[in-house]
């Protein structure tokens, strides 16, 4: 199950599969990132071209179309319901960080 | 346009030298091409050119051009600032476009990714340097005493050379795989120190990579050039320069189809194409070169001329006495020599007059045109063939090496096999020692009636210029002698080879 290879998504997971909420060409990804993250996530192209397969192959994301070399993907229910488990994973750390550190 | 080829190499983990090292010539004025052989270069302004050398594990080894997965990657890598230059094998020569070009990989990932690719190509080279040495040393060790009950291949000094330099391109690959495994764990803590990856080689790997480099082109030129000068001096050794020549014949041809290809970079599909043509081409070759071989290479000329102008030491006439009219003196003679020792081997036949002609005419009668055979009939034909019940074959051998280890080898290697494929069994194999005043002896009756095996050890002393050797006597006849030797015939033997 794409659960078990993903249990914890790394920021440039997260990130990328927060930009392919939107229907997004593979180049273009590296791009949307930088802007979400306002610059202080990088994604190279490297890994971004290596982790597109794993997450297809998953089910995470699905290719809607494709244009000779470019193709378009979208994040699927089954990503879309990791990416929720993420963001709330996330939330309560930081909710647990700020009980702590801000009192 | 000017151009200029450098034929320079570097492995998997020295992406960043190469890097580096393309960039300084752009800034000599040489733009980086393509790869063929090595690196071409456009003659270009001098200017300041960033590249980025990368590993795309998906290539192999044998791609000798950007595959269509390489073309996709570039296609990402583009967007992010890098143009394609080029690839070869699992090599990617990307050079920067845009000044906030983006990294390709994270220093992690570029580590694995060089690793896992010079872990594939080390590992590669062991495995088929280590298949090498097992067949070319397991055929002297194992199979060829059991076939000839002769030592003389371990006296050959192709096959010394040539196993000696498989040991040592092992040895050398072993050493470089070793020095991989050290080189990605020092790495991984230079990216945990510093957060950023070097990918570069020390001292001791750019030694080990080009011992490699010259070790197995030294071999290849060694080889070509022993292969024609034999050839072209007519050397006595020329039968066995061609049997050489055949066994090298597909690593040449391979070689040659790599070398078209690197200059024509065919896709993956028509590249493994021309290597099964090659390799169909090869074994066409070795039918052809066995069927000259058969018909008109039947004389061994492995000797000089001088050598093989001698008669043997011992005739058939010094063992027995020949009362009919035949030719007594048809004998073939092989020797070698290399550092371990020498040996030299004589066969002697001596057919009863007419019988080769009582051969010929079967064999004619057998092929005769026209003649129609049923199964049985042939089967029949073929299992009586003329019997010379009157002929004499014998043949022996003398190994002498200054090496006691050797001596050992070859004697319980030629002992040892000669027992398994005989069929005597503990009646029929007798200690000779103090018939022979040797130092060991053994005989052995030889199966199907045919004769006996001598094996007789002896400790030469040293002598003026010499040192000591064990020299081993091997004699085998088929018939006509009779079973054993008598002191009379022993002595013969002794004297005339100076036992």
């Amino acid at each position: 199950m794409a659960r078990e290879q993903f249990q914890t998504l790394s920021e440039p997971m997260y990130y990328i599969l927060l930009a392919l909420v939107q229907e997004c060409c593979g180049v273009d990804i590296m791009a949307c990132v930088k802007e979400i993250s306002q610059g202080r996530v990088i994604v190279g192209p490297g890994t971004l071209y290596a982790m597109l397969p794993k997450f297809e192959g998953s089910g995470i994301i699905r290719k809607t179309r494709q244009e000779g070399r470019q193709k378009w993907y979208v994040i699927t229910e089954k990503g879309r319901w990791m990416l929720e488990e993420e963001y709330t994973r996330l939330s309560r750390m930081m909710e647990d960080g700020r009980n702590i550190l801000r009192g | 346009m000017k151009r200029k080829w450098v034929p320079v190499s570097f492995n998997y983990l020295q992406c960043d030298e190469m890097a580096d090292w393309l960039g300084k010539m752009a800034g000599r004025g040489w733009n980086f091409r393509r790869f063929c052989f090595g690196f071409l270069f456009d003659a270009c302004e001098p200017e300041e050119q960033v590249y980025d050398v990368q590993v795309f594990l998906k290539n192999t080894e044998n791609d000798l051009a950007p595959t269509e997965d390489t073309l996709d990657f570039a296609s990402y890598c583009e967007a992010a600032g890098w143009e394609l230059v080029d690839s070869r094998g699992r090599f990617v020569v990307f050079r920067r476009i845009r000044e906030d070009a983006v990294p390709i990989l994270t220093p992690q990932e570029r580590l694995e990714t060089s690793f896992g690719a010079q872990k594939i190509s080390a590992v590669t080279g062991f495995i088929v340097s280590l298949l090498i040495l097992l067949i070319s040393w397991g055929y002297i060790l194992l199979l060829d005493f059991r076939l000839s009950h002769s030592a003389v291949n371990v006296f050959n000094p192709i096959f010394l050379a040539v196993g000696v330099m498989y040991f040592l391109l092992l040895l050398e690959q072993a050493f470089y795989l070793l020095y991989t495994y050290i080189w990605h764990k020092r790495k991984k803590q230079e990216i945990g120190q510093t957060g950023q990856l070097n990918c570069r080689i020390g001292r001791m790997g750019k030694i080990l990579h080009r011992i490699l480099l010259c070790a197995w082109t030294a071999l290849v030129i060694w080889l070509a050039v022993f292969l024609i000068s034999n050839l072209v001096q007519r050397h006595p050794s020329g039968w066995q320069s061609i049997h050489f020549g055949i066994a090298w014949l597909p690593l040449f041809a391979i070689y040659g189809v790599k070398f078209y290809n690197q200059l024509g970079r065919p896709t993956r599909e028509t590249r493994q194409r021309r290597i099964i043509l090659a390799g169909l081409f090869c074994l066409f070759a070795v039918w052809f070169f066995s069927m000259i071989q058969s018909v008109y290479g039947k004389e061994d000329d492995s000797l000089p001329k001088p050598i093989q102008e001698i008669s043997p030491p011992i005739a058939v006439t010094d063992l027995i006495e020949i009362r009919d009219e035949r030719d007594t003196e048809s004998f073939s003679t092989f020797f070698r020599h290399n550092v371990l020792g020498t040996v030299i081997r004589y066969e002697i036949d001596c057919p009863t007059p007419g019988f080769e002609e009582a051969l010929q005419a079967w064999e004619e009668e057998m092929n005769r045109p026209g003649r129609t055979w049923t199964d049985e009939e042939l089967t029949e034909w073929e299992n009586h063939p003329p019997v010379d019940e009157d002929g004499v074959f014998l043949e022996y051998e003398l190994c002498k090496t200054p090496y006691r280890v050797v001596a050992d080898f070859v004697w319980n290697r030629l002992v040892s096999s000669a027992k398994r494929t005989s069929e005597a069994d503990a009646e029929g194999i007798r200690d000779v020692t103090v018939e022979w005043n040797a130092d060991q002896a053994i005989y052995l009756e030889a199966g199907n009636a045919e004769g006996g095996l001598y094996f007789v050890r002896y400790i030469l002393p040293a002598q003026e210029h010499e040192s000591e050797k064990t020299a081993i006597l091997v004699i085998g006849f088929k018939q006509g002698i009779t079973e054993t030797l008598n002191q009379t015939q022993i002595a013969t033997f002794r004297e005339k080879l100076g036992l």
